[in-house]
């Protein structure tokens, strides 16, 4: 157990000191001047992306592949992508994709409408010999679309099983990316840490928890590449993460602590980005399970917890106060869903008078369930446990704070073993339907990996989004949402707590990057200069 | 036996006379006073309410002697709370260790044989396996908690016991008085309670005061790591792991804990090494 001894300060400092000695060793003089080093806090998982559901896949994914549809460069519209053009029928069930000509994967297989096709299947039929079996995170999102079809080489016809307004935004997601057919049969399973695509960058290696290499496609479509190569660096320790930038070691750092990034914001030579993020840090409430099936007892939860102190001790004040589950950034967001109100006497009458309902005592035993790293919506989540336990404690409950990895905290609470529990989300559609039906749906609960963590089941608000999602009117759309988000917040299922800003350090040579609203790290644009 | 060979031994001196002749013991024993003095008392000592919020990471003042945490809170406070949860952890896991390492040790010397064999070879797996192994299949099979973790560094040092007092077994069953006592009809219950247990109390005592500070780190390893249930416990292997992410920006945090376990432990060692020094003389004059 000597090794315990390891784990002082002094190791720490030793660690930092460690790498400062070899790291510049690992990448130092073989890095040619053309190379951007893209430094985070974990490895890639699965780089194919109908199977992954992990951020950091994700953003190497969005540089190898592309979909049909694309977002604009600042903003969350959607423009022509390996698609030139598109047209809905009547009805809005048939979308018709007129695709680029020319356009080539990264093995030279052209990408016409057969590749386009063979991309869906692989999602949407279960016996295809190339989904390779494995679970597909977001089959829920294409559980609509009937077929697929290719009408000549340039045309693809995909036919709804209803209209749905959130088809266009999932034909932008990652997972919708094209996959070169020839790549996928030659590699089958390796696939995953061989991908094939037509975006900007071509795959060249990965060596897990080392380094992911991408290098410039000299035969794309529109604008290349600004640099020959991007390697994404994987460095767990944050404080790793600002060293090497101070020290020109890696050119951009994400994911940092928020006291980091302002500690940075001064540095010579870096320069800070920042963007408001699409998404939401919430405490999930479980509904099914007493003393939190009572609604009083949820309300009393809202009004013990101090929102502004919050954002300052865990946040250091980079958060925006969250009212409901859209962002305010996005449409559809619930301008008259009233401001959270923090009031401990409030809290404290509520419990008391939940507590002689119910036929419990004081103080309410609750346990609060943690994530053991930072998620974009979540950055210290222990500084936020820990705050949140102090607010309750002072109303009258007592808690316990229990803490997993971050694997096994979602897949506990997927299952509803938690009475509260620190979640979030950050969009992979720019649309309500994401946050809402996602979240609250009771379609989402389940025990295998159904988003709707607080178990919450309220017919008229699984009505109102149902009608929602099918409706293709953009105004009433909105009214639905704001509707539900109204009977959402009287019944408090889930507290709301923030939104957060996406924020990144650069070194100040890095141009042309910019932060997308959308998070997606696409690095097609930045440039080095010398 | 003549009465000339009685005369050649000496009487033990009194354990009172050697006292001032080993510092290590009052060093220790002032250091660990201190501690658990502050683990008993902490609510009158400490200078805030253990969960009291002032200022984020703020620098050592005359308000805040140690400065404050990034949960906002008085370092000193928590500092002096946290004594209580690593004094009790261990001081509960070394008696469980002591329970089971010396039942099984005299169990195997007295009993020898196949038993012996048998307890041994148990205890040398046992200490084939890397003690965080071993905490980690103890958390593994029960859910993180203190109670495992009390557990686990238990089932940890349980070898050092069993080991010792077998060893100190074997040569005690053939003493004179041991052998006189089961001549005289001694049944095995009487020998291990008024004959076995009495002689080998020192070299418990020593191995336990030692044991203590081995037993004070390995808590602190395992609540740093995560696995000692509720980070907002007042705990200095928990405060050690929080202050390490803002190393950056404010070190007391992180000294202030480190220190407290450094001291702890070194009272432990020195009190136990002394404890020896007076004991071993005495044992040695039997």
């Amino acid at each position: 157990m000597n090794r315990a001894l390891r784990f002082s300060p002094a190791f720490s400092i030793s660690c930092v000191l460690f790498t400062l000695v070899f790291l510049p060793g690992c990448g130092g003089p073989a890095v040619p001047s053309d190379t951007l080093i893209y430094g985070r806090g974990g490895d890639a998982n699965d780089l194919d992306p109908i199977h992954t559901d992990i951020g950091e896949s994700v953003k190497v994914i969005v540089n190898i592949f592309e979909p049909l549809v694309a977002y604009d460069k600042e903003t969350l519209d959607l423009v022509p992508g390996v698609a030139e053009s598109w047209e809905t029928s009547e009805d809005g069930r048939e979308w018709t994709f007129k695709l680029r000509p020319g356009v080539k994967f990264h093995d030279e297989t052209p990408l016409n409408a057969d590749a386009v096709v063979f991309t869906f299947q692989r999602i949407l039929d279960p016996d295809s010999p190339y989904a390779f079996g494995n679970v597909i995170p977001y089959f829920s999102n294409y559980s609509q679309i009937e077929k697929v079809e290719a009408v000549d080489d340039l045309t693809v016809k995909f036919t709804l099983k209803q209209p749905q307004a959130t088809f266009l935004p999932t034909i932008a997601m990652f997972s919708s990316g094209i996959v070169s057919p020839t790549a996928v049969k030659k590699y089958g399973t390796e696939f995953s840490r061989n991908p094939v695509g037509s975006g900007p960058f071509k795959f060249e290696y990965w060596r897990p928890k080392q380094e992911i290499l991408l290098s410039r496609f000299e035969d794309y479509w529109g604008d290349k590449a600004g640099v020959e190569r991007v390697v994404f660096v994987p460095s767990q320790e944050s404080s790793i993460r600002v060293i090497q930038l101070k020290r020109g070691e890696i050119h951009i750092a994400d994911n940092l602590p928020p006291s980091d990034m302002d500690s940075l914001e001064g540095a010579e030579g870096v320069v800070v980005q920042s963007t408001p993020g699409i998404n939401i840090g919430y405490l999930t409430m479980q509904t099914q399970k007493p003393p939190l099936d009572q609604v009083k007892v949820r309300q009393a939860v809202s009004h013990a917890i101090d929102l502004d102190r919050l954002i300052d001790v865990a946040y250091s004040g980079h958060a925006q106060k969250a009212k409901t589950m859209v962002p305010p950034t996005l449409w559809g967001h619930g301008e008259n869903v009233p401001e959270h109100q923090y009031d401990v006497e409030k809290a404290k009458a509520l419990l008391k008078e939940a507590a002689k309902e119910g036929g419990f005592e004081l103080p309410v035993k609750l346990q609060l369930f943690v994530m053991d790293s930072p998620r974009p919506y979540m950055q210290q989540p222990r500084q936020t446990a820990i705050y949140i336990k102090d607010a309750l404690e002072k109303v009258g409950f007592e808690i316990e704070i229990i803490t997993n990895d971050i694997g096994q905290h979602f897949q506990r609470m997927t299952r509803g073993e938690h009475q509260l529990g620190l979640s979030g989300w950050s969009a992979d559609i720019a649309d309500p339907h994401n946050f809402l039906h996602t979240l609250l749906h009771s379609d989402n609960i389940n025990k295998s990996g159904g988003n709707n963590l607080s178990q919450y089941k309220n017919e008229k608000v699984d009505e109102l989004l149902d009608k929602a999602q099918f409706e293709l009117d953009k105004g009433k759309r909105a009214q639905y949402y704001e509707e539900a988000q109204e009977l959402i917040y009287e019944d408090v299922p889930v507290l709301p707590l923030v939104h957060v800003p996406v924020r990144i350090a650069e070194r100040d040579n890095v141009k042309g990057y910019k932060l997308h609203p959308s998070s997606q790290v696409r690095l097609k644009s930045a440039r080095l200069e010398e | 036996m003549s009465s000339a060979s009685l005369d050649n031994v000496r009487p033990a001196p009194p354990i009172s006379s050697k006292l001032w002749r080993v510092p290590g013991v009052w060093v220790g024993g002032g250091l660990v006073f201190l501690f658990v003095f502050a683990a008993i008392f902490a609510n009158a000592v400490s200078p805030y309410s253990v969960d009291a919020r002032f200022g984020k990471n703020l620098p050592p003042s005359w308000q805040h002697w140690l400065g404050t945490d990034s949960n906002e809170k008085d370092v000193l406070t928590r500092v002096i709370h946290g004594s209580r949860l690593s004094l009790v952890a261990s001081i509960t896991s070394i008696s469980c260790a002591v329970i089971i390492g010396v039942s099984l040790g005299m169990l195997a010397g007295y009993k020898g044989g196949r038993t012996d064999m048998l307890i041994m070879r148990l205890i040398d797996i046992w200490l084939s396996f890397p003690s965080l192994l071993i905490a980690f299949l103890v958390i593994a099979a029960l859910s993180p908690g203190w109670i495992a973790v009390i557990l686990a560094v238990a089932l940890i040092n349980v070898p050092v016991f069993t080991r010792q007092i077998r060893a100190e077994m074997l040569s005690l069953k053939h003493a004179g008085y041991v052998e006189s006592s089961i001549a005289a009809g001694a049944t095995p219950f009487y020998l291990v309670l008024f004959v076995f247990l009495p002689a080998v109390t020192g070299t418990i005592w020593v191995l336990a005061t030692l044991g203590l500070g081995h037993a004070i780190l390995e808590v602190a390893a395992l609540s740093f790591l995560g696995i000692a249930g509720d980070p907002s416990h007042a705990e200095w292997g928990s405060m050690l792991v929080e202050a390490k992410e803002h190393l950056a920006i404010t070190i007391w945090p992180a000294i202030a804990p480190g220190v407290a376990i450094s001291l702890t432990i070194l009272g432990f060692n020195l009190f136990g090494d002394g404890l020896r020094e007076l004991l071993n003389r005495r044992t040695r004059s039997f």
